[in-house]
């Protein structure tokens, strides 16, 4: 594929391609929670995004559009991938950052086990509005469902996070927001 | 006048140690100073205000941006005439603060950077002088307003 | 919706997430103040929201080694990368970044989290109108920096003392910019101080009216820190 040619020479184009392809990678990951099938993903989404070149070339375009593409490639790849082989639990572990023992590292890996413990669609509904904060509107376009069913899945997922990871969070303190409301 | 000297040389010796003293119990400092007035008082006073602070901290202690946008560009123009203020700024640099002026200022007002401000290098402009001290603060510099 | 009916999960995670309007914006304000339990939801959910933005900050990149590639998986970082080599002395240290990706290591980081919206506070607290005029421009110019470069940000001005006139009703001579600046840009908040209404109402006898889309906030200098401390830029203007 050249991808040369789709994008022209233009700077610019190169470091948005860049941009776009991490920020797919973050959300991949947190779906798969595995290196080497979320850049399948990220390529697979790029590569078909990569045949609408204008919309990548376009500064104004939104993202929620690339997001959609992931969001199908994940749902076809996901279905493949569950017939030919089980997705292991373990592979949260396994693909740990090789870091050193840190209690900010726990949090990471135990928030990343309660995400992986979701159900799918409130997964994908609860990286898109957190990691990525895109708003409901955008993730109701990406993931082809009504507006509702977005937040009905953010509220249930969060609810779920918050029971699974209890009393975590140590560096967030709780703020009291005081106001008083005029009469 | 050998007294004299002697005395100088340990006065300058002790500020040295003073600095190293003031730096253990201060640790290194990162501050962004936000210029965006043209009054000349204001100014002057600021620039003293930085040089005390540096020399409270030790120039090795501290590492300062001072950002100017708006009416701020004036601190640099006014440097550009007049030799108390250019000295100032000069000795600032050579102690390692950065002096940051803002792109959108530069277009506004149709300032020349190369002519019209004092020492300025294409490296010293940043695209928007407000969004820099926001991001300087999320880099962990401290907000400094004189 | 009266004070009696409870705010649903729905709504309480909208006002987490900035989705309301502003009308409904300042209906949670005004019960946040009465409402320990409404708090502490609100809190709850910061902090999961928190928790998850920050298990992904940093992920684990997919290896580029030589058997992945002989295996016919081509990497991701290597095709950017490649497009970097292909154009050929390209600055820019994003893909500095992918093309420096060591070969046989898991490399820890993707880029540092540049889609943290920037959070930035004016703190406005004088109120002649050319100063406020200069306000405003501030603000439109900080809102098109981060429109330009594609950055999400969330700014509040938050008003007090003499900076309260620029969002009085019938005072302001800037009303309808305002209104524009709420309806133009995404997530640009503006604040009125409680305190500062109670003692112009006491000292001057009046009673403020404030511009629609306006929060109050029961005291500018208290919510000042609480942005700070939540990470908010401050910028006194």
């Amino acid at each position: 594929m050249d991808v040369f040619n789709f994008l022209g020479r233009t700077r610019e184009a190169k470091l948005k391609l860049e941009q776009h392809r991490q920020r797919l990678y973050r959300i991949a990951y947190s779906w798969t929670h595995n290196a080497a099938l979320a850049d399948d993903l990220v390529q697979e989404t790029l590569a078909k995004a990569l045949k609408k070149s204008s919309q990548l070339r376009d500064p104004n375009a939104g993202d929620a559009w690339l997001y959609s593409i992931l969001a199908n490639c994940y749902r076809d790849h996901f279905r493949r991938l569950r017939t030919a082989e089980e997705i292991d639990e373990n592979t949260i572990i396994h693909d740990s950052t090789p870091e050193k023992e840190s209690s900010e590292q726990e949090i990471v890996l135990k928030v990343r086990a309660a995400i992986a413990r979701l159900a799918e669609g409130q997964r994908q509904v609860v990286t898109l509005v957190d990691i990525q904060g895109l708003s409901y509107l955008e993730v109701a376009q990406i993931l082809n469902v009504p507006i509702g069913t977005v937040m009905s899945r953010l509220c249930r997922a969060r609810y779920a996070l918050k029971d699974l990871l209890g009393e975590l969070a140590p560096k967030l303190a709780a703020e009291e927001t005081k106001i008083r409301r005029i009469k | 006048m050998k007294k004299f000297l002697s005395l100088v040389l340990m006065s300058v010796l002790s500020l040295g140690g003073l600095g190293a003293a003031y730096a253990e119990n201060y640790g290194k400092q990162k501050v962004a100073y936000h210029i965006n007035m043209d009054d000349e008082k204001t100014l002057k006073a600021a620039l003293g205000n930085m040089q005390n602070h540096i020399s409270a901290v030790g120039k090795e202690n501290i590492d300062m941006r001072v950002v100017m946008h708006g009416p701020g560009l004036a601190l640099l123009q006014m440097a550009n005439k007049n030799p108390d203020m250019q000295d100032k700024v000069a000795n600032l640099k050579r102690q390692g603060v950065h002096f940051n002026v803002c792109a959108n200022t530069l277009k506004g007002k149709k300032i020349n950077y190369k002519t019209d401000l004092y020492d300025t290098t294409e490296q010293d402009i940043v695209p928007s002088g407000v969004a820099e001290i926001a991001h300087l603060q999320t880099q962990g510099f401290s907000y400094v307003k004189p | 919706m009266n004070k009696e009916q409870q705010f649903s999960e729905e709504f309480i995670n909208a006002f987490v997430d900035d989705e309301l309007t502003p009308d409904e914006k300042a209906q949670a304000y005004a019960r946040l103040g009465d409402d320990v339990v409404l708090n502490h939801q609100v809190c709850e959910l910061r902090k999961v929201r928190d928790l998850v933005a920050l298990a992904y900050r940093n992920v684990p990149a997919p290896a580029c080694d030589a058997s992945a590639v002989a295996a016919g998986r081509k990497c991701s970082t290597a095709i950017a990368a490649g497009l970097a080599l292909v154009v050929g002395g390209l600055g820019g240290w994003f893909l500095n970044q992918a093309s420096h990706a060591p070969d046989n290591a898991v490399v820890a980081l993707v880029a540092p989290a540049a889609e943290d919206p920037a959070k930035v506070l004016f703190h406005v607290s004088e109120g002649n109108p050319e100063h406020l005029k200069s306000v405003l421009d501030e603000v439109e110019n900080l809102m098109k920096f981060y429109q330009r470069t594609n950055q999400k940000a969330r700014v509040e001005v938050i008003t007090n003392g003499g900076g309260l006139s620029l969002l009085m009703a019938g005072i302001s001579p800037y009303a309808e910019r305002i209104q524009r600046m709420q309806k133009e840009y995404h997530d640009l908040t503006f604040v009125a101080c409680q305190n500062t209404i109670e003692r112009i109402q006491q000292e001057l006898g009046l009673q403020a009216k404030l511009l629609p889309g306006v929060v109050v906030i029961d005291s500018g200098v208290a919510q000042i820190m609480r942005r700070q401390h939540q990470g908010w830029a401050y910028i006194q203007v």
